[in-house]
């Protein structure tokens, strides 16, 4: 339960703010100058901020729309994200954020028109390409749309766009404005999976697989096309049949024709971001495992990684054609968050 | 000792700090030569009256730490009265956020705490203030306190509560040594209540920093260079999140050297394989 919202001074007459702030009216709001005076503070204690966040909104003033690193992608051959919201409701060990940013408090941008000027200059930049954009990068794209709105705006206007596509990448159950709509055809929900019991362990928060499958069900029976991410895969004792079963179980209940996509990354950090993870968690035995320093970054070790991709692979294939599944391969790097460190192999959803 | 929280007040004035002392039976102890010092008798609880104004409460707030030897869980707390210029005189306030007087200065202590105390900002002046116009508490100490603090503390681990004493329609001039305690104790309970939670957040903070015991067990048997205790600090802590601490050490008690210590846990755990059912 939100009860501390902060907000940028400059934005308090904002009908967004207005009507975000009318949804937490027990809650005690604090005017602030730019959220990063808050929100980028050195000495913030991210662990015992997670478990109470507070919520900051603010303008986003540049940045709105990024290239998306290479080796990001779901076939199209131009993608870029965005973030209308810094970080999330869950809490999954793995996620990158948590590394990344020194809050964990949420912020969410109201300025949600400039994201959209920005998205249709890029999309008429690009006449002649399938541009992909990836929504919610830096948070879940549906977490907290019931505060946000982002999607149900957002979403009208790829509707004039039939030529790109756009994810929602989620582990969210809270599906009301895309259930009370007609599907889009070029709007993927893409959902985060993993075995039930790794995913109990690890996915702190969030909906349990079971629930994810049903919503996925249920949004692709009113048309939606769906996103399937095995992103990132977990190592552990009974991988394979752990992993069998869930694709099993997955490609049993959602029907081919609405699957548009599968795709499958490792468990990757970069080098600082595991140790600035690690110092936050250090009894998680997700860092017991068998990682190991390679190069800049932290992982499985290599034969581990092929292993479960070429498996995880050779699954997806019995069930949808090669065209559709795509291996996330940590190469690239975000421009924006060079400093931070974050690469492709960004593990949120 | 092994979860202990670390808890260190600093309060401005003798009469403010009285209820506290008493209720957490605290003794004057004798690192207190430039201020007064008290702490309790299991040393969780350390307290320091550090006179009016910024620059006291400064230095006695570093005083403190250094004379106590905080650790870096340790979590901080001032509390005292305040004006107000919404005269809920008597009313215990959570501070969330402080403006330092004729500057551009604000701070945001953490907000972490489950409570339903009112909230205010805290505008801290150099000189005492009757004009209370100002929507926020008055005091002389908040921000330096905060300042200090925030040097060697995150702002979670850190709370601000101040007591309605003065307003438009409370003199402050009919102030005793008296009321003042009075106001703090008529609200002591609801401040113990967060002050639990703060030794909770010190707690997690202490398992989240020291190295499990057995580390220590180990190094005593073993020599260990500088490098390689950090490389077992980070082993221990992978292997005692997948097995029993005391079972470490029969684990590894044939081994020759800490070299062959360190090499042995690193074989099992990049050989391990998680069995997420039982994590
Ligand atoms: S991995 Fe995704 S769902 Fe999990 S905490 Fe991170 S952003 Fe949220």
């Amino acid at each position: 339960m939100i009860d501390t919202i902060y907000f940028e001074e400059d934005i308090s007459e904002h009908p967004r703010t207005l009507s975000i702030l009318a949804k937490f009216k027990a809650a005690r709001t604090i005017p602030i100058k730019r959220f990063g005076e808050l929100f980028n503070q050195r000495k913030q204690n991210f662990r015992i901020q997670k478990s109470k966040p507070s919520l900051i909104l603010a303008q986003k003033h540049n940045g709105h729309v990024l290239q998306a690193p290479g080796g990001f992608g779901i076939g199209g051959t131009k993608n870029f994200y965005f973030s209308h919201m810094y970080n999330c409701v869950y809490d999954c060990r793995y996620c990158f954020l948590q590394g990344m940013f020194s809050s964990a408090n949420y912020v969410v941008f109201v300025n949600f028109e400039d994201f959209d000027k920005q998205i249709e200059r890029i999309i008429n930049q690009h006449p002649e390409e399938t541009v992909t954009f990836f929504s919610g990068y830096d948070c879940d794209s549906l977490a907290l749309e019931t505060i946000t709105g982002f999607a149900a705006h957002i979403l009208p206007i790829f509707k004039n766009y039939p030529g790109s596509l756009l994810e929602f990448r989620t582990k969210s159950i809270q599906v009301n404005p895309l259930t009370s709509m007609k599907a889009i055809s070029n709007c993927v929900i893409a959902y985060s999976l993993m075995p039930e019991v790794m995913s109990v362990a690890l996915d702190n928060k969030a909906p349990s697989i079971k629930r994810r499958i049903e919503t996925m069900s249920k949004l692709s029976k009113q048309g939606w096309k769906i996103g399937l991410r095995f992103d990132p895969l977990i190592h552990g004792e009974n991988w394979r049949t752990l992993y069998e079963e869930l694709i099993e179980d997955v490609f049993k209940i959602i029907p081919q024709k609405s699957i548009h996509s599968v795709s499958f990354g490792p468990l990757r950090f970069p080098k600082a971001m595991h140790r600035d993870i690690f110092k936050l968690y250090p009894e998680d035995p997700l860092f017991s495992g068998p990682l190991q320093q390679r190069g800049p970054i932290v992982a499985y070790r290599q034969e581990i990684e092929n292993e479960m991709a070429d498996f995880c692979r050779q699954m997806f294939a019995k069930f949808i054609p090669d065209s559709i599944i795509f291996q996330c391969t940590p190469e690239g790097q975000s421009p924006e968050l060079e400093n931070n460190e974050r690469q492709t192999y960004s593990n949120n959803g | 000792m092994i979860g202990a929280p670390a808890i260190r007040w600093v309060i401005a004035l003798k009469s403010e700090a009285k209820p506290i002392i008493e209720k957490l039976d605290m003794v004057p102890s004798k690192k207190g030569i430039d201020f007064p010092v008290y702490r309790d008798k299991k040393g969780y609880h350390w307290l320091i009256i550090s006179g009016i104004g910024r620059a006291r409460s400064a230095a006695a707030t570093n005083y403190l730490q250094q004379e106590s030897d905080a650790p870096p869980w340790s979590a901080w707390i001032n509390i005292g009265i305040a004006g107000y210029g919404y005269d809920s005189y008597g009313a215990l306030y959570l501070v969330d956020k402080i403006t330092l007087e004729k500057s551009n200065l604000v701070a945001y202590p953490g907000v972490a705490f489950s409570t339903n105390l009112p909230r205010a900002g805290l505008l801290t002046v150099n000189k005492p203030k009757m004009d209370y116009s100002e929507p926020n508490l008055i005091d002389m100490e908040g921000y330096a306190f905060y300042e200090a603090v925030n040097k060697f503390s995150c702002r979670e681990l850190l709370l601000l509560l101040k007591v309605v004493s003065d307003g438009p329609k409370s003199n402050v001039k009919e102030l005793t040594s008296g009321k003042i305690s009075k106001l703090i104790s008529g609200n002591i309970e609801n401040i113990l209540s967060l002050v639990v939670q703060l030794e909770d957040f010190s707690k997690l903070e202490f398992k989240r920093l020291v190295p499990p015991d057995i580390c220590r067990q180990i190094k005593e048997k073993w020599h260990f260079t500088v490098s390689q205790e950090h490389q077992l600090s980070i082993l221990v802590r992978r292997w005692t999140s997948l097995f029993k601490e005391n079972a470490l050490f029969s684990e590894i008690k044939n081994q020759k050297s800490s070299k062959s210590v360190i090499s042995y846990l690193s074989k099992v755990l990049d050989e391990y394989e998680v069995d997420w059912g039982q994590s």
